[in-house]
């Protein structure tokens, strides 16, 4: 009697149990010709084009969302919805003609309106995009309207349907470059209300080369080819981005060719590079983006003292970091702007060389003899990336070693790491910078001039900000890389940071997939791949 | 059966449960706090790195974090008596509700099956140990379970996805949303890895239970009478010193119900345990609010259920409850 209560006890919760919906569904089968499979680390952060921020759901976005101009592979902005466009003599207007035949997923043609529409959408405050202002604020009255003050976007006009102009407040060179992010994505107006955020799988309906059919959280988003993309019909019939939040799964999953591309851990590369069956399908990509270490001259005095910053500078051995410890995947950084990014990598920068001897020297001259009389100091960085810790670590022990000072590490989760660098609070810490777009503007003014938004470090050199401001407002970039060039050199010679490395991502690649496009900012839409 | 033990027993059921209840707001209450005090917020998540202060301000508004704390604890609160857990703040911003709905089935069948090999296998060799005291089968026995006790399910896990599935083809790399394949082939590699720490934990306390018991006068009793060896192993010796072994059951299988974040995220299964860290590292305070409280009503449930089964096998707590 007691055992059958017993049974019957576990026969009932075994039954609510079983009776779920199972992890199956209703999934096409994979690796099929035509259908190109690769991960998605986490899922979407957003659905919503306008309010994106990272990477890898940008990825994602991008295949169903375009604006008026997105990159070409030689990473200038070319037209996307934009059959052509054409720049007033003041430099502050210009007026994109649309293409004929661009039209939404749902069928209908874009027109002017939705140009001036998905704008101000974009600059709706209710619909609060992260994004919008730090890409779009160029356009007159666009703060405006995402502030309150005002319930259109002033500086972008409609003409006629086919015709859409944006006048913003100064000439700025690289306007078409932040124009390419997917805040600007242009929306049809007629399918959700303005001031909310798009989050169901059937509103996203874009112009671009895929369309989204479905999503199961952690586990896979399927997009499918949208035949009438105004560029053509992409060559793909569907790509399938599984939800992969393990570097070993993904990497044993392309092993398997259950996946036709993997992003590589930098620690795994070696090991490929030696295995005879991948180690052709190994891709190497430079990223616009640096790794440096910074010096807060608001938080710690000694760091107000330009030798003590010179010192550190001259005390860190890069090459070793980077060749060394870390396999030389990446590559060092004696500059500020990345390879890829004009002006960028020059050989000739007036940066600080490895030199021990001269950095405890230069530490003796501020007045802090082997680090006698320093505060206590800790060197901060982000705790979900072994490659920040390794440097971390190694930059820390090479401070120690090398110039006797006492320097103490800790990680802090991403969430914690960055309310805190907002807040201009952290000391010493060792972080990243990715470019918005290609303009050593992005890396020189944007992060060390007294009104850059990223300077959270207190650097303050009027010959700095005054070459900035000058090579800012030229027109033409060939004209003012000579100036930032300068200004680049002022900064190294400050040691207002020390850059560490460039990054260069690595990918796997199946030989199925052929015709992938890369830009600086990683894929394009993938409109010309093929997958045997 | 008179009336007055079995009210009694109902009586205390309640008790049992309304303590329940101010466990789960209790939960709530420090599991909110602590979102709170974190540095860093949903909104920040939110935004990024690239937003201006303005766009950051406005997320907060946004998700209404712009409201002071007390103010947005008791709404929570009141809607989630209502059952309504909220919504996501991110992704597809789906219902709490549905995202649990989806997810602790499958949490719950891996832990579900992980409990049942782990009693099976870890009573079983608790059992073979315990009649082999100090002999060689004890020593192998212990020495498998020890193992189950050190080596952690991140070292466990990928073992067995290279021996199993890329040396070999029987076993799937990972939990794959097409299923091409028969369920119960998915669910192999995470039940054996959630169940070997429960298994080598049952199988000591068995051992060690099962020792104790047949030390004791009435199994040196039988022996006299002429029992035969297996019936004496069995009837007489585990039925008695299985009832520390159901109480660890509970224990564990509480465990395995909150999931496990390593073997979920390494399988890409989408059970409670993945869903949950990843609301932790974005802040998504209603998704991490809801699974902390599904998980806790869990284990509410299952000591509620050992409490219930304990009396059931051993007559003298049936007693005590007289």
């Amino acid at each position: 009697m007691r055992a059958v209560g017993l049974a019957l006890l576990f026969v009932a919760f075994f039954a609510t149990v079983s009776c779920g919906p199972s992890g199956g569904s209703s999934v096409a089968k994979s690796g099929e010709p035509g259908v190109f499979r690769y991960p998605i680390f986490a899922n979407p952060t957003t659905m919503d084009p306008q309010k994106v921020q990272d990477g890898d759901t940008i990825d994602m976005l991008q295949q169903v969302y375009e604006g008026l101009v997105g990159w070409s592979p030689e990473n200038k902005p070319v037209g996307y919805l934009a059959e052509k466009w054409d720049m007033s003599a003041d430099g502050k207007t210009y007026t994109f003609t649309l293409k004929a035949n661009a039209k939404f997923h749902n069928g209908r043609k874009v027109t002017a309106d939705d140009v001036k529409w998905s704008f101000e959408r974009s600059a709706n405050p209710k619909l609060a995009s992260p994004v919008s202002t730090a890409y779009l604020s160029d356009i007159v009255g666009f703060e405006d309207k995402f502030n309150g003050k005002a319930s259109e976007v002033s500086g972008v006009k409609v003409i006629d349907p086919e015709h859409v102009s944006i006048t913003i407040k100064a000439p700025a060179r690289f306007f078409l470059g932040k124009l390419t992010y997917l805040a600007a994505a242009v929306l049809p107006k007629e399918c959700f209300p303005a001031d909310q955020e798009v989050s169901d799988v059937k509103d996203m309906i874009g112009t671009g080369p895929f369309k989204i059919v479905s999503y199961q959280p952690n586990q896979v988003i399927i997009l499918e080819a949208n035949p009438d993309y105004h560029d053509g019909a992409p060559k793909l019939k569907r790509i399938e981005r599984y939800v992969l939040g393990d570097a070993y799964t993904r990497l044993a999953k392309f092993k398997k060719g259950e996946i036709d591309l993997c992003q590589l851990q930098r620690q795994d590369v070696p090991a490929i590079q030696k295995d005879p069956k991948f180690k052709d399908q190994i891709h190497f990509y430079p990223r616009p983006s640096i790794y440096y270490v910074g010096m807060n001259q608001l938080m710690y005095e000694p760091f107000k003292n330009k030798k003590v910053r010179a010192a550190f500078a001259m005390a860190i051995d890069k090459d070793r970091i980077v060749n060394q410890i870390m396999g030389g995947i990446n590559t060092v950084a004696n500059s500020i702007v990345p390879p890829g990014v004009p002006g960028g990598d020059r050989k000739d920068s007036q940066a600080y060389k490895f030199d021990p001897a001269a950095a405890k020297q230069m530490l003796a001259d501020a007045g802090y003899p082997d680090g006698k009389g320093m505060p206590p100091l800790t060197l901060t960085f982000r705790e979900d990336q072994p490659d920040v810790k390794i440097v971390a670590d190694a930059v820390a022990s090479q401070i120690r070693a090398n110039l006797g000072v006492e320097v103490k590490e800790q990680s802090m989760e991403w969430l914690a790491y960055l309310d805190k660098f907002n807040k201009k609070q952290q000391t010493f810490y060792h972080m990243r910078w990715a470019a918005d777009y290609v303009d050593p503007e992005n890396f020189l003014s944007h992060m060390l001039a007294t009104w850059g938004p990223e300077n959270k470090l207190g650097y303050d050199n009027p010959e700095f900000d005054a070459l900035c401001k000058e090579a800012d407002a030229m027109p033409e970039l060939e004209k003012a890389l000579p100036l930032y060039a300068k200004a680049e050199d002022i900064v190294l010679q400050d040691a207002a940071w020390v850059p560490i490395y460039f990054q260069r991502d690595a990918e796997l690649i199946s030989p199925r997939i052929k015709g992938l496009r890369e830009s600086l900012f990683g894929h394009l839409p993938h409109t010309t791949v093929t997958a045997d | 059966m008179s009336a007055a033990p079995g009210l009694r027993f109902f009586k205390s059921i309640a008790l049992r449960l309304l303590y329940g209840v101010v466990s789960l707001l209790f939960i709530a209450f420090v599991t909110f706090l602590a979102g709170e005090l974190a540095p860093g917020d949903a909104a920040l998540a939110r935004v990024g790195e690239k937003a201006t202060h303005e766009a950051y301000l406005a997320a907060r508004h946004e998700l209404g974090l712009d409201l002071p704390w007390p103010q947005r604890f008791v709404k929570y609160v009141a809607d989630a008596s209502h059952g309504d857990l909220g919504q996501s703040w991110f992704g597809t911003r789906e219902p709490v509700g549905q995202i649990i709905g989806r997810a602790f089935p499958v949490t719950a069948r891996v832990a579900l099956l992980a409990i049942a090999l782990a009693t099976l296998v870890g009573v079983f060799l608790g059992s073979v140990a315990a009649v082999n005291e100090n002999r060689a089968m004890d020593k192998a026995a212990l020495s498998i379970s020890t193992l189950g006790v050190t080596v952690p399910n991140f070292v466990l896990g990928p073992l067995l996805v290279l021996f199993f599935a890329e040396w070999n083809t029987w076993l799937p790399i990972n939990y794959e949303p097409e299923m091409s394949r028969p369920l119960w082939i998915y669910l192999v590699i995470p039940v054996v890895i959630m169940s070997a720490r429960p298994m080598a934990t049952l199988a000591r306390l068995t051992r060690a239970s099962m020792i104790d018991t047949l030390r004791m006068e009435f199994v040196k009793l039988a022996v006299a009478k002429g029992v035969p060896p297996w019936r004496l192993y069995t009837t007489h010796a585990l039925r008695n010193a299985v009832l520390p072994v159901v109480t660890a059951m509970g224990t564990s299988f509480g465990f395995l119900l909150t999931g496990s974040f390593i073997v979920e995220r390494f399988y890409s299964m989408p059970g409670i345990g993945f869903y949950t860290i990843d609301a932790i590292q974005k802040r998504d305070t209603p998704l991490i609010l809801g699974t902390v409280l599904v998980t806790g009503a869990m284990f509410v449930v299952v000591n509620l259920i050992v409490d219930i089964v304990q009396p059931l096998i051993d007559p003298r707590i049936r007693e005590s409850q007289v």
